[in-house]
């Protein structure tokens, strides 16, 4: 129970559109006595590359797959906790490298059989094999065996033991106190291997899990995705009959479809969320923060860039807000930090521009370029055919008024990482979208020396030591407070100059009751509900 | 002349003009402000402001450079590649012919747009390559049309009676047979300047066209994609000047073929 | 003539062996990583990296990756998506059928819209509908096809809320019409030009007045003797844009979200999904060709005189 607690109660977050949004739904269910049960719902989606959680990655699939499977934990929708599913209680070693889950009794697949924890190592194992095909398997790879696994050496991840029906122990190879939240994931999911090894392909298109919702029909590529409540689901049943996902080449033509009332959750477009925030209001949800986070990465390696007032003053140089205004229409928020706020906490109240603007200038002049004199053009590059073009145009502008020129190349993704790996570019926008809701996610990859994820190249050492303490640290309270002295210590440094947290821009129908996004940025589809008409 | 060949050189006169005109029209088009984003047409901005506040005329004046540029160059490499492959192919005939028109057939078995699509994937963005691949795709249409052109030509009676007293290949292809074979070349040229721009165009709006700072109008257009509902004037007036581009090049095309060909001007 | 068809099929196998090996040069050359692209901005373990390029057969020297890409090729197999995970042939089914479907409906449309207005074109010659129809006609072919789509998405769409403006919903007629006027309209122009300038030939020819002199109506002589024989140019123009829509739809369908062909290559381009990009550009040439293939054939029929001259065409 004590263990169970650090888990459970762990983070504390506050959420204050949440919160408000929370509170209309609340006088919602107060005021309507009529049966929620019943309905169809009309969702947006983009094509997902899978929902079979062998290859779940983007996150389409992630919103679909979620709803078809149900792992041993889940997040609150709300805060971002982590809360049971299939597990009912797990614990770990002092150490916080051996966690012990325990399943409930009962849960079921679509197919009538029920979970166990075999089911899960099979899941588990089946993504970690060499020959998987899955892109997801790095997920895995805290847990002892799974680099043997992908090498073809070991059959099976030897961390991973089944005791009786309902107990997985699992082993890592480091200690990691956030490792029950990874398993959130739906990549953790158990599948049954009777149906997958009926026939895999089949399987891809029409997954059979243990989620509040199961598949109505085949996958239809590009078309849909149709689903219906799970009658048996142990948890607390849908209150929809069935979702259909429709699927969009992108967010501009579903945005369209559902202007012409055919869809009843759909993402807004960039350039229209002002517009429809003033024509929907109440049916909207804007700028509430996400897990995800958009940076100016320096080459911190070679000149100009090692030197850190440059990297201070271009850093300081950048108005955030009127670029979040302009082409983000205020749903980014500007960034002062790494940890994004839903589990980071609040942002810091920001100086006006021409305070910072000053500082820039200043900066610039002690890094040994006054009024830019002296420095050479910059190249500013972003992978192609994502977004970032008008972002990259607008910094270009802002840079330019203090006299600090730079050139925009942007790259197809092979190039733009091997650029960044052999220091052919000087500054580059990336984004860093966390797979799980931890503060770990966003400061251990980004910037543990020896991760691969590291883009910038990131090396200080008492940075390393603190990461391997807040790593071993189960205590949630001394863990966070770790990992935000690791988060100012890095931005002391000015490895990458944070632009924006990413936020929602959502639109529901009006009929539509006890919609949320959450700071993955989905909607828990089997807390919605239709008002009747 | 005829009235198509009369219009068409007219609108492209002007075209010229303004794209020469262009810096000076531009103003300073590069300029952002990202207070004024988005605003629709006003006195101060005649075709509104883009997203990052940008004076849309001046946009739209600046692009007329990149669109007319990437037209007539891809246009004179193309020739640059296929009117010797033509003439080669069609003069000496034989194992050459058949080497060049089955690379020919391979090029020409791409559409277009397909073919320029995968290939400036390749290439990557840029002015230089969308010259490139736009030649590598056209030559083998202007070299068919060639090189049927210089094989009817060469079996005319004074180009066989020339050859009779003696004369070389190099003097006869020179001064008889390109001389009589290229009108019809030129014709379908000049027609294609149009197919160019209008290829450059797409290219550019699936985003592996041209890029910056050669913002063209089919780059325009890419950027306006999203935008429909909230800015269509950044969709109205690039897609304006691309089709009255487009439009001179056909009619100069086709008024140049009716006033060559007198026998079917009243059809 | 025959020796022609035999000629012309064993010349288009050349082509598309031709075909593969360009595409497979340009995969090579490629500046770019499946394996890299599939994984976004995850940085993989070398273990993990040398498993994905194994699983694609990446890891083989590029001459036997061509090799075996033929040797399936022979047997009709197309390999697996890098990107999906599934077999090409089982995708190029799924979108195929879209395509052709839009492709026939655009074709049918231009037909009916091209032959009907060219026809009252020709029968009021240098009427001032017919000047009308002349300044009409050359502006739609100078219209880029992406831009057309985008102002019917802004009018029927997003003003007039009549037409949806994208996919294939549930298959219904609505969705096909914004699509399909879209590309139906620039070559509705083009045979409209083409019918006016065959029917205004063929109604001066001495036939066609001696028919008006034995006193059968215009409706008869336009219907019945002039329009067979003005056909013939038309016919063929028809047959070719069948055979370019199938392939040259790419960016109409990326506009309209359309889950056809076109659209799909161009995520498979951008992924850098080699078997996918190779099935579905093998497939749009061979059709392009066969198509090709059968417009001289019926050239051939159309005038004999041809037959003899050998494959020159």
């Amino acid at each position: 129970m004590k263990l169970r607690r650090l888990f459970v109660v762990a983070v504390l977050m506050i959420l204050m559109t949440i919160a408000v949004s929370s509170c209309a739904n609340s006088k919602n269910n107060k005021s309507n006595k009529v049966s929620k049960n019943g309905g169809h719902f009309s969702y947006f989606l983009q094509e997902p590359l899978a929902i079979d959680p062998i290859n779940v990655q983007e996150s389409a699939g992630f919103e679909v797959a979620r709803e078809l499977f149900d792992g041993l934990v889940d997040y609150n929708p709300r805060n971002m906790a982590l809360v049971a599913a299939v597990a009912k209680s797990w614990s770990s070693n002092p150490e916080a490298t051996v966690f012990t889950f325990h399943l409930k009794h009962g849960t079921k697949f679509h197919n009538g059989r029920e979970v166990t924890a075999g089911d899960f190592k099979y899941a588990w194992e089946r993504v970690a094999a060499k020959d998987s095909g899955s892109d997801v398997a790095y997920h895995l790879a805290p847990i002892k065996g799974f680099e043997e696994m992908q090498t073809g050496k070991a059959k099976h991840l030897s961390g991973l033991k089944v005791k009786g029906k309902y107990t997985l122990i699992v082993t890592l190879n480091y200690p990691f106190a956030d490792f029950p939240y990874i398993l959130g994931h739906p990549v953790f999911s158990p599948v049954p291997k009777e149906d997958v090894e009926k026939n895999p392909k089949a399987f891809a298109k029409f997954p059979i899990g243990n989620g509040p919702f199961m598949m109505a029909a085949p996958w239809k590529h590009r078309r849909y995705i149709k689903v219906k409540r799970f009658n048996k689901y142990y948890g607390t049943k849908p209150l929809l009959d069935s979702v259909e996902f429709r699927i969009f080449a992108d967010k501009d033509i579903g945005f369209m479809e559902f202007k012409s009332g055919s869809l009843d959750y759909a993402p807004i477009p960039l350039g229209q969320v002002k517009a429809t925030d003033e024509e929907y209001g109440n049916n909207a949800v804007i700028g509430q923060p996400l897990l995800s986070l958009d940076f100016l990465g320096y080459n911190s390696r070679s000149r100009p860039l090692n030197n850190k007032n440059l990297r201070r003053a271009i850093s300081y140089g950048i108005d955030r807000k009127a670029i979040s205004d302009a082409i983000f229409e205020d749903v980014r928020l500007p960034a002062s930090g790494i940890i994004p706020p839903p589990i980071g906490g609040a942002i810091p109240p920001a100086k006006s521009f021409e305070t910072r603007f000053t500082k820039a200038k200043e900066l610039l002049k002690k890094a040994g370029y006054p009024g830019g004199k002296g420095l050479k053009k910059l190249k500013l590059t972003y992978i192609s055919g994502s977004d970032y073009g008008p972002l990259a145009e607008a910094i270009q502008g802002n840079l330019s008024k203090l006299n600090i020129q730079v050139d925009i190349q942007p790259m197809e993704a092979g190039a733009f990482f091997k650029a960044l790996h052999t220091g052919d570019t000087s500054l580059f926008i990336v984004n860093w979208a966390a797979d799980y809701p931890t503060m770990d996610s966003f400061i251990y990859p980004l910037f543990y020396s020896k991760s691969e994820d590291n883009v910038v190249g990131y090396r200080n050492k008492a940075v390393d030591r603190l990461i391997i303490k807040a790593r071993k640290t189960l205590d949630a309270k001394t863990r966070h407070k770790l990992y935000k002295q690791a988060e100012s210590d890095i931005l002391a440094d000015t490895p990458i100059a944070p632009l924006f947290y990413d936020g929602t821009a959502a639109l529901h129908g009006r009929d539509v009751r006890g919609f949320i996004r959450t700071s993955l940025d989905y909607t828990p589809l089997e807390q919605v509900w239709l008002k009747k008409k | 002349m005829n009235y198509k060949l009369k219009s068409g050189l007219v609108i492209l006169l002007i075209l010229i003009i303004l794209a020469a005109l262009g810096p000076v029209l531009a103003g300073k088009y590069w300029e952002q402000n990202l207070k004024e984003s988005l605003n629709p047409p006003n006195s101060r901005h005649l075709f509104g402001t883009d997203l990052l506040g940008r004076d849309m005329l001046g946009r739209v004046a600046n692009g007329a450079r990149s669109s007319l540029l990437v037209g007539l160059l891809a246009v004179v490499l193309t020739l640059t590649v296929g009117l010797p492959l033509g003439a080669l192919a069609g003069y000496f005939g034989g194992r050459l012919d058949t080497v060049i028109m089955r690379m020919a057939d391979v090029f020409l078995a791409f559409p277009l747009v397909l073919g320029a699509l995968l290939f400036m994937s390749v290439a990557g963005a840029g002015f230089a390559n969308i010259l490139l691949v736009l030649a590598l795709l056209g030559w083998p249409y202007i070299a068919r049309i060639f090189r049927a052109s210089v094989l009817s030509n060469k079996e005319l009676d004074y180009v066989v009676a020339a050859r009779a007293l003696g004369a070389g290949d190099w003097y006869l292809l020179r001064r008889h047979i390109i001389p009589n074979a290229i009108g019809p070349v030129l014709i379908f040229a000049l027609m294609n300047v149009g197919t160019a721009i209008m290829a450059e165009s797409v290219l550019s709006f699936l985003g592996v066209g041209l890029r910056l700072p050669n913002a063209s109008w089919g780059y325009l257009l890419s950027e306006a994609a999203g935008l429909q509902n909230v800015a269509p004037w950044l969709i109205y007036f690039p897609g304006i000047a691309l089709t009255v581009t487009v439009l001179a090049f056909t009619l100069l095309g086709e008024g140049l073929r009716v006033y060559l060909a007198p026998k079917e001007n009243n059809v | 003539m025959w020796l022609y068809i035999v000629r012309r099929i064993a010349q288009s196998i050349l082509v598309i062996i031709g075909v593969t090996l360009v595409l497979f040069a340009l995969f090579y050359i490629l500046p770019g990583d499946p394996v890299r692209v599939l994984t976004g901005n995850r940085h993989l373990s070398a273990t993990a990296l040398a498993n994905a390029r194994h699983n694609f057969h990446l890891d083989q020297p590029l001459y036997l990756q061509y090799f075996y890409y033929l040797k399936d090729l022979a047997q009709g197999n197309l390999g697996e998506s890098f990107r999906y995970h599934r077999p090409v042939v089982d995708i190029l089914r799924e979108y195929y059928p879209n395509s052709m479907r839009l492709g026939l409906v655009a074709v049918v449309l231009e037909a009916v819209i091209g032959i009907f207005a060219g026809i009252l074109a020709a029968v009021k010659k240098s009427s001032f509908a017919d000047n009308l129809f002349i300044v009409a006609t050359s502006l739609m072919i100078s219209i880029p096809v992406f831009w057309l789509g985008m102002l019917l998405q802004i009018f029927f769409g997003v003003k007039l809320h009549w037409l949806p403006v994208s996919g294939l919903g549930d298959g219904g007629w609505r969705y096909y019409v914004l699509p399909a006027l879209t590309l139906a309209a620039v070559y509705a122009a083009f045979i409209a030009q083409t019918t006016r300038a065959g029917l205004v030939k063929v109604l001066n020819e001495n036939y066609i007045r001696t028919a008006r002199a034995a006193g059968l109506s215009e409706f008869k002589v336009v219907g019945k003797y002039a329009l067979k024989n003005a056909m013939a140019p038309v016919v063929t123009l028809l047959g070719l844009d069948l055979g370019a829509l199938m392939g040259g739809a790419v960016a109409v369908e990326v506009i309209f979200n359309w889950p056809g062909i076109g659209n799909q290559l161009f995520l498979a381009i951008q992924a850098r999904d080699r078997p996918l990009v190779m099935g579905a550009v093998l497939t749009l040439v061979l059709i392009f060709i066969i198509v090709n293939l059968l417009v001289d054939i019926s050239y051939l029929f159309f005038d004999p005189r041809l037959r003899s001259s050998g494959y020159e065409l």
